[in-house]
């Protein structure tokens, strides 16, 4: 190696940065060469100087002028309003839109059996089992006969009072709206099981496909006739099968 | 933590300025009460590292309202993202990083205007008059020194500017260093040894010529 070469690893030496391997040969080349024991006094001398600039002192106005700015800017930032972009407005107000016409579908698709909880009559039309008045009303324009039920019905074993019509479609048929009938004699409750299982199979039809708004189910009354002819129940079927 | 949370009066706290009275736990602890946006918490995190912060900006920029500008932006940066800083860590090292990228993006900006001029005047050149001539003779020399191996770091490219200002000025590990600049250990030994080289030879280049 050339002194040249030596420089380099001086350079390292001078701040205890050289690896001991190479550490050593550079001592053994240093102890002859003369050249090489000047430039390692030069680089002590000129790293003594660059070390020495950490203790130069600092200004106290120099530092005091850095917290006042920071403090200043720091100030200026908390009073400053949030500045929102524009476009972020644009974004919202689609997500708005957005999100209110994927609630006006879902509220459409759903059936409003899911709306419509045991115990809880629909708003809109008559409970099933509700009492009609005396007078059947019919809908204008509605075939009043009833749907014939669709075939395979599992229907209950005959009870002497009261039918729960929910409990007697027993293949997995949700029947939110069926309830309990009081003083129905037997026959009558079988027919008004057969008709909610009737009504339970249409409205699972109607369920199965998503319901394309565009071809709803038309409107149909179920009208069951009990042995006394002042009681006649009414069953309405809307739109969405509920 | 978020800007504005607190009223903030940076004024210097005793036995805390230039990084005195503030032990490694206790530093965290002033970090945590900071990062929930206690104000004196972060003046206090200011006064313990703001010479710090000031002298590494001077020695990387040259000239002192440059570094001023550095340090305000170091510690604004400080406040902004002192949410993202690892507890577990120490917070120097973490602040050498922003105060170098700091400066490094302050070097940009000015792109390429002198950064060292021959009429300014470093506090050690302010001779004291009171001493007596041999006295003001050894400042003068010291000042004069000191200037000539500023300037020579004014000549670095600035990673091997960095390398040694934060190793032999700053006294970091070159393991340190290294993490800081984001770059191996034996790329900073190289610079650094290339940066030794040049300053001296750059110092006697002006003492020669005169």
């Amino acid at each position: 190696m050339t002194c040249a070469q030596y420089e380099r690893d001086l350079a390292l030496a001078v701040e205890g940065d050289l690896e001991e391997r190479q550490q050593a040969r550079l001592e053994q080349h240093l102890r002859q060469c003369a050249r090489c024991q000047d430039f390692l006094l030069g680089l002590r001398e000129s790293q003594r100087t660059l070390k020495g600039l950490a203790d130069e002192p600092l200004e106290e106005a120099a530092l005091a002028a850095v917290r006042t700015r920071v403090a200043a800017a720091l100030h200026e930032s908390a009073r400053r309003p949030v500045v929102v972009p524009g476009w972020s407005w644009m974004i919202a107000a689609s997500l708005a839109v957005f999100a209110l016409g994927l609630a006006m579908v879902v509220s459409r698709t759903t059936p409003q059996a899911s709306r419509q909880t045991a115990g809880s009559p629909s708003p809109s039309g008559p409970s099933v089992a509700s009492v009609a008045p005396a007078v059947p009303v019919e809908t204008p324009g509605v075939a009043p006969t009833p749907r014939p039920p669709v075939g395979g019905a599992v229907l209950p074993s005959r009870r002497p009072s009261t039918v729960r019509p929910a409990a007697a479609v027993s293949q997995g048929m949700e029947l939110e709206t069926a309830r309990v009938v009081p003083g129905l004699s037997p026959d009558d409750a079988e027919q008004l099981a057969r008709a909610v299982v009737a009504v339970s199979r249409i409205r699972r039809v109607t369920d199965r496909p998503p319901a394309p708004p565009a071809e709803p189910f038309p409107p149909a009354v179920v009208r069951l006739q009990t042995s006394d002819p002042g009681v006649v129940i009414y069953w309405q079927l809307d739109s969405s099968g509920g | 933590m978020r800007a504005g949370t607190c009223e903030l009066t940076l004024t210097p706290i005793e036995g805390t300025a230039g990084g005195r009275g503030l032990t490694k736990p206790e530093t965290a602890e002033w970090v945590r009460r900071a990062r929930a946006g206690d104000g004196e918490a972060f003046a206090l995190l200011v006064g313990r590292y703001e010479r710090m912060v000031l002298r590494t900006a001077f020695r990387l920029l040259g000239r002192m309202d440059q570094a001023q500008d550095a340090a305000q932006e170091t510690f604004l940066r400080m406040h902004r993202y002192l949410a993202r800083f690892d507890e577990s860590r120490e917070l120097g090292p973490w602040l050498y990083r922003v105060v170098v990228n700091a400066c490094r993006d302050a070097a940009r900006r000015r792109a390429r205007a002198p950064r060292f001029s021959l009429d300014e005047v470093t506090e050690a050149e302010q001779v004291d008059n009171r001493g007596g001539p041999e006295e003001i003779e050894n400042v003068v020399s010291l000042a004069e020194q000191r200037r000539l191996v500023q300037a020579a770091l004014e000549t670095l490219p600035d990673k091997e500017r960095a390398a040694v200002v934060l190793r032999d000025i700053e006294g970091l590990p070159t393991s340190d260093v290294a993490r800081i600049l984001g770059s191996s250990e034996g790329t900073v030994r190289s610079q650094v040894s290339t940066a030794r080289l040049k300053i001296k030879r750059f110092v006697d280049a002006q003492e020669r010529g005169r």
